[in-house]
């Protein structure tokens, strides 16, 4: 029988289950008619979700915040995101964000905010064995889904 | 020509970690189960299909050219679909393949699922419900990878005014304590 690890570092195509984290979206709000606070929410709980069994595959190695925002954004969404800290607050500038590739019409929220919900529970999981890992908490502010050129979203320091 | 259009999606796909992929997977279906009791698996299969669509579509003359010249030539087109997402080619063993006029159905069996890879060995994982949902509906885990075959292969045909439509359901699946992976195809002709 094959386990999980076997699928850590393997490389899948984002392409089609990033279209269908799209037409979700779609369905939550069309069909099932969840606001876009709603929405965002369970896209961050499916990200925390995702967070709680992927640390238990991935110990990553980091030297501070900063370093383990970049480390994620390679290991996991094999992407070179801009990563900035300025005061109580983390910037991510991503420009190959893997969930908001393509702009889409009709759409308000962001696939990317599972992505932060993810990071925001992977922080959490490792500050319990780092504590000088800070509890982050993020909102996502621009996505290449509503057109613009880069994916932005920032976690502020709790 | 189907190894160049495997080349091609291949090519042009962006990666991500298997390991992600395989839980926004599991958390698209969780999520759904969660929330709709009613007629999740027609969501699953549109989502699929919609999700294969929205990629075929940006690039139809590749899929034109180089998708299998036959119309009832499924395993070719599980084998593109298999090959595009999961960046490996397709090991399966044909069981039965039952050709009539109208109809053609076949049975392919698959070992290796990277979707159903470890399910259950997690706390977050829901054996328990997919028994009590998708499988009392007669489907399995994988439901959205074969809305996504029946959506590409749906939407060839039509690109080639070909008068088919083929139906893609699992009858053996590893996350519900299945040995391996068993779907069926149905390939049926439709009147013109």
């Amino acid at each position: 029988m094959s386990s999980r690890t076997d699928l850590l570092n393997k490389k899948f195509k984002v392409n089609q289950i990033r279209n269908a984290v799209y037409f979700y979206i779609n369905h939550l709000k069309g069909d099932l008619n969840k606001s876009k606070d709603e929405t965002i929410n369970l896209l961050k709980i499916m990200g925390h979700k995702i967070a709680l069994t992927y640390s238990n595959y991935w110990k990553p190695e980091y030297k501070d915040s900063l370093d383990l925002m970049r480390e994620i954004h390679r290991t996991v969404f094999k992407t070179a995101a801009r990563v900035r800290q300025n005061e109580d607050q983390i910037s991510i500038i991503s420009r190959g964000c893997p969930l908001c590739k393509y702009r889409r019409e009709n759409i308000d929220v962001a696939g990317h905010n599972i992505i932060i919900g993810f990071i925001e529970t992977f922080f959490e999981l490792l500050s319990k064995g780092d504590p000088n890992l800070p509890k982050i908490k993020g909102t996502s502010e621009t996505s290449r889904i509503f057109g613009e050129k880069k994916c932005h979203y920032n976690f502020k320091i709790e | 020509m189907q190894r160049i259009a495997i080349w091609v999606a291949r090519r042009f796909g962006v990666d991500i970690d298997g390991l992600f992929w395989d839980l926004l997977y599991r958390e698209l279906i969780r999520t759904e189960l969660e929330l709709n009791t009613d007629n999740f698996l027609e969501i699953f299969k549109r989502i699929g299909a919609e999700a294969s669509l929205g990629s075929a579509k940006r690039h139809p003359t590749i899929i034109k050219l180089f998708a299998p010249k036959s119309a009832t030539d499924v395993l070719g087109y599980i084998q593109i679909v298999w090959a595009t997402v999961f960046s490996e080619d397709l090991h399966s063993e044909e069981l039965i393949t039952e050709e009539s006029e109208e109809v053609t159905k076949t049975i392919l069996k698959v070992d290796h699922c990277p979707i159903c890879h470890g399910f259950g060995d997690d706390k977050e994982d829901f054996r328990e419900l997919l028994k009590e949902t998708i499988e009392k509906k007669g489907d399995g885990y994988a439901c959205i990878l074969l809305g996504m075959i029946e959506g590409l292969s749906n939407y060839i045909f039509e690109l080639r005014n070909e008068p088919y439509t083929v139906k893609v359901r699992e009858i053996e699946c590893i996350a519900l304590g299945g040995k391996q992976l068993v779907f069926e195809a149905i390939l049926r002709k439709l009147d013109t």
